[in-house]
């Protein structure tokens, strides 16, 4: 009697063995990679860029709650400021057109909206060149688009608060760069134009 | 002379192992001979082995001891010699590995007069790459391929590209049956969508399961890798992948010399031969030193994001918390960490 106990309490053991060890597999301890996510995210570590991030190029923005770098846009504009040339107000300009008066931007067709809904003043500002200014008249920085173009598009400007529209810049590592509305979309034309795919263009081959 | 005739004696211990049929032993750290002469054999066999060997070292000695041969040639002889008889990339020491990686530069150095650097920097800690696509935004304008090609030394002959484009009917929605893989037109195409696939680097990855020389796996960061120098040629991966991820060498990958990037990882963008396969790598040796992956850093629209999908505060996370996302065959239980959104 008291042997037979003992050989079921052997088996007992081994089948209490095997169901722990059988499912320690290291490579499929997670069920689904959320499970992963949910157990490792407390390893993670933050991994920061070693070069100092030049501030001709990016500037530091925190919208809402979130702090990260974007594309300076008035570093790039060709004749920056805008002053410049514009020594006149807009107002002044668009009294008239006088005979032999060169016209400024004509190769600028605006494509954006409705002309009843935009047009050149909505984004530019008639007596100070240099700004853009919101719907109801406050300044924003040429560098700051974003606060500008987001009145209408707020969709888009949530996902790339976020980072969901949008573009990174110089990889993944820390403080994130972002590229800004006017690095992709021409403000006066913004939507992306069809053309030729360009792996069928321009095929890596051998010549 | 010292050098070349303990040359013949490496050579010969390495080809008397090659003949023994025993399994390996997976001591980790053993590497190319030592994982398999490390063990008892009996007499009979030890015989039939150097007999073998005696030989294949034979002809070897005919071969390399020829007096008309180059100072260079006979380098290049020994670093293939000690290439072709090296062990798998996994259970090599760390030693071993700057080794081989400091052979395959002297070797591209020695062939083709250019230095190359070969990378063989490990996963990075607390790190799981994810990819996110997006649907609503890709105009189908095939950047990202031209992108690939060149940051990963892909044949130009056969044309091979990791990333796949399909062109899809707003009408019929995301179905593959009635994708169009070889459109030849102005993108983006009224009342269409487009969707790129490539490697899903899949946490379950069954063609890491069916190799059997476990030539790829997975690595600690997430992505699924290949050992070029391992790998058999044998194309289960390939027929196992549900993502179509996965690339044969028919031939001998060409590639213009002043194409090649010389900036390379072990594991990803060096050059392969005939009969391997390869496939995408997240770019490994870009993401493991802080930059995104070719195409991502290819792509005109952003319609490509990447990034560490430990970390709360990441791009991708925003994605995965906030936006409308899928995987391709989620009900195959692939868990792939490639995931597709819309705005």
């Amino acid at each position: 009697m008291m042997d037979k106990i003992h050989i079921n309490f052997r088996y007992l053991l081994l089948v209490i063995v095997v169901a722990t060890t059988s499912c320690s597999d290291k490579e499929h301890k997670y069920h689904s990679v959320f499970d992963r996510i949910d157990a490792e995210q407390k390893n993670y570590v933050e991994y920061t860029r070693i070069d100092e991030i030049d501030s001709l190029e990016f500037i530091k923005v925190h919208p809402d709650n979130y702090d990260f770098y974007i594309t300076k846009r008035t570093s790039k504009i060709v004749s920056y400021k805008c002053t410049e040339c514009h020594t006149q107000d807009l107002k002044e300009l668009q009294k008239g057109v006088k005979e032999n008066q060169k016209k400024a931007h004509w190769d600028i067709k605006l494509s954006h909206a409705d002309i009843n809904v935009m047009d050149c003043t909505t984004c530019h500002t008639d007596n100070n060149m240099n700004q853009l200014h919101s719907i109801n008249g406050k300044s924003i920085s040429f560098d700051k688009s974003y606060n500008l173009c987001g009145q209408c598009h707020s969709p888009q400007l949530k996902d790339w608060k976020g980072g969901a529209h949008g573009k990174q810049v110089d990889g993944w590592k820390k403080p994130r760069i972002s590229k800004t509305c006017t690095d992709c979309h021409n403000p006066h034309d913004p939507s992306f134009k069809q053309r030729w795919p360009s792996r069928l263009v321009e095929k890596p081959m051998n010549k | 002379m010292k050098n070349k005739s303990s040359m013949i004696v490496d050579s010969f211990k390495k080809l008397v192992s090659v003949f023994s049929d025993g399994e390996a032993d997976s001591r980790p750290g053993g590497d190319g001979f030592d994982q398999v002469l490390n063990k008892p054999i009996d007499r009979r066999q030890a015989f039939k082995q150097m007999a073998a060997g005696a030989m294949v070292g034979g002809s070897l000695i005919n071969s390399s001891c020829s007096p008309m041969e180059s100072e260079d040639s006979s380098t290049i002889k020994q670093l293939e010699w000690e290439e072709y008889f090296k062990g798998n990339y996994r259970l090599m020491t760390d030693v071993e590995r700057k080794g081989t990686v400091k052979r395959l530069e002297q070797l591209y150095e020695k062939q083709h007069g250019e230095h190359i650097n070969v990378s063989d920097k490990e996963a990075l800690d607390g790190v799981l790459w994810g990819y996110a696509f997006n649907i609503s935004k890709c105009q189908g304008y095939m950047d990202c391929i031209n992108g690939c090609i060149e940051e990963n030394n892909q044949d130009r002959d056969s044309q091979m590209q990791y990333i796949r484009m399909h062109e899809m009917d707003n009408e019929k929605g995301l179905n593959f049956e009635f994708a169009d893989d070889e459109y030849y037109h102005s993108v983006p195409a009224e009342g269409h969508f487009y969707i790129g696939t490539q490697c899903m680097h899949c946490e379950n990855a069954p063609c890491v399961e069916v190799c059997p020389v476990e030539a790829t796996w997975k690595e600690k960061d997430g992505i699924v890798v290949i050992d070029y120098d391992w790998c058999i040629g044998c194309r289960y991966c390939m027929a196992a992948c549900p993502y179509d991820g996965r690339r044969f060498n028919w031939s001998k990958p060409s590639i213009p010399k002043e194409e090649v990037n010389k900036e390379q990882h072990y594991l990803g963008n060096r050059l392969r031969s005939k009969g391997v396969m390869e496939k995408c790598t997240f770019c490994v040796q870009r993401s493991r030193n802080g930059k995104s992956p070719g195409c991502v850093e290819a792509c005109p629209t952003g319609s490509r994001v990447f990034g560490n999908i430990l970390d709360p505060k990441s791009e991708i996370r925003y994605i995965l918390e906030n936006k409308k996302v899928f995987r391709l065959k989620e009900d195959l239980g692939t868990e792939p960490k490639f995931w597709y959104y819309m705005d």
